[in-house]
């Protein structure tokens, strides 16, 4: 959704046009609901935390600025609502990913070897990602995986931009160390998006 | 690491997704919740616009033009009263 079609979606919220929020829904539904699975690591908590954060933005569109940024603002409510189960329910989170998350379909024609290589890589990916500390986990999920700028990161989590560029390049780090990387070489855009080999220690 | 290559990883993530039936009970949840809140404010805000469009602005408009006219024809009367040749 580009800039002027997220602004057109704001003012039909703020005139509680439904037809707009089902534009918003198609476009975050599943960045989302992929954010706080990866964030709760339990399926049950993620579809709650994902339904109280399009209530919200439901039972306060008509205060929404017209110039607001839909992603960060739905960010926002969702890491919040996570932080708040966890400190309701005192238990943080659990120690490995959703399963769903290591049995979604990979996209796209690749060879059996090429798609088991794939496979078992982002296996491993998410492993590492589920076994970070929460505020590290959240940066690379905010920044790496949804694309949000460092800034709009940093107004998720609540920091200034200087401690989230911190935080993320200790992120990566430990993501890197959990991974068993030494420095991995520089790759190519095809290596990447077949999740190919990798430098590894 | 190369920032890049890491991010790029990150990216290539699929999405996962709630239950059909679950996204369709959120959306229709929300959209409920847009409508009853969004209407009644809605409604009450399009009938004060055209209350100011059809009457405060004209009358409004019209009382000030009036007040100023009737100040600019008051102040040459009383010119002319005085028998001044300049008005103020």
């Amino acid at each position: 959704m580009d800039r002027e079609t997220e602004l057109e979606a704001i003012a039909g919220l703020k005139r509680g046009d439904t037809s707009a929020f089902d534009a918003v829904y198609e476009e975050y539904r599943r960045r989302l609901f992929s954010f706080a699975l990866r964030l709760t690591g339990r399926r049950e908590n993620a579809e709650e935390i994902v339904q109280e954060t399009w209530l919200r933005l439901a039972t306060r569109a008509a205060a929404l600025r017209d110039d607001t940024f839909l992603g960060p603002w739905l960010f926002t409510v969702a890491r919040n609502l996570c932080i708040s189960s966890w400190r309701s329910s005192a238990s943080a989170l659990s120690g490995g990913p959703d399963p769903d998350l290591l049995e979604v379909p990979d996209t796209g024609g690749r060879s059996p070897l090429q798609s088991a290589e794939a496979s078992e890589f982002r296996q491993r990916l998410e492993l590492a990602l589920a076994r970070l500390p929460v505020p590290y986990r959240e940066v690379l999920l905010l920044v790496g995986v949804e694309g949000l700028t460092p800034s709009e990161a940093a107004g998720v989590c609540g920091v200034r931009p200087e401690a989230l560029r911190k935080r993320l390049e200790r992120a990566r780090d430990m993501l890197a160390e959990a991974l068993g990387w030494e420095r991995p070489r520089t790759l190519r855009a095809s290596e990447v998006a077949h999740g190919g080999t990798y430098a590894r220690g | 690491m190369h920032e890049d290559e890491l991010l790029a990883m990150l990216r290539a993530l699929p999405c996962a997704d709630m239950d059909p039936r679950r996204a369709r009970e959120v959306r229709d949840r929300a959209c409920a919740t847009l409508g009853r809140r969004q209407r009644p404010a809605a409604r009450w805000l399009e009938a004060l616009a055209v209350f100011y469009d059809q009457l405060v602005e004209p009358v409004l408009v019209g009382a000030l033009a009036a007040g100023f006219l009737a100040w600019v024809a008051g102040r040459c009367v009383e010119a002319l009263s005085k028998g001044s040749s300049v008005f103020f």
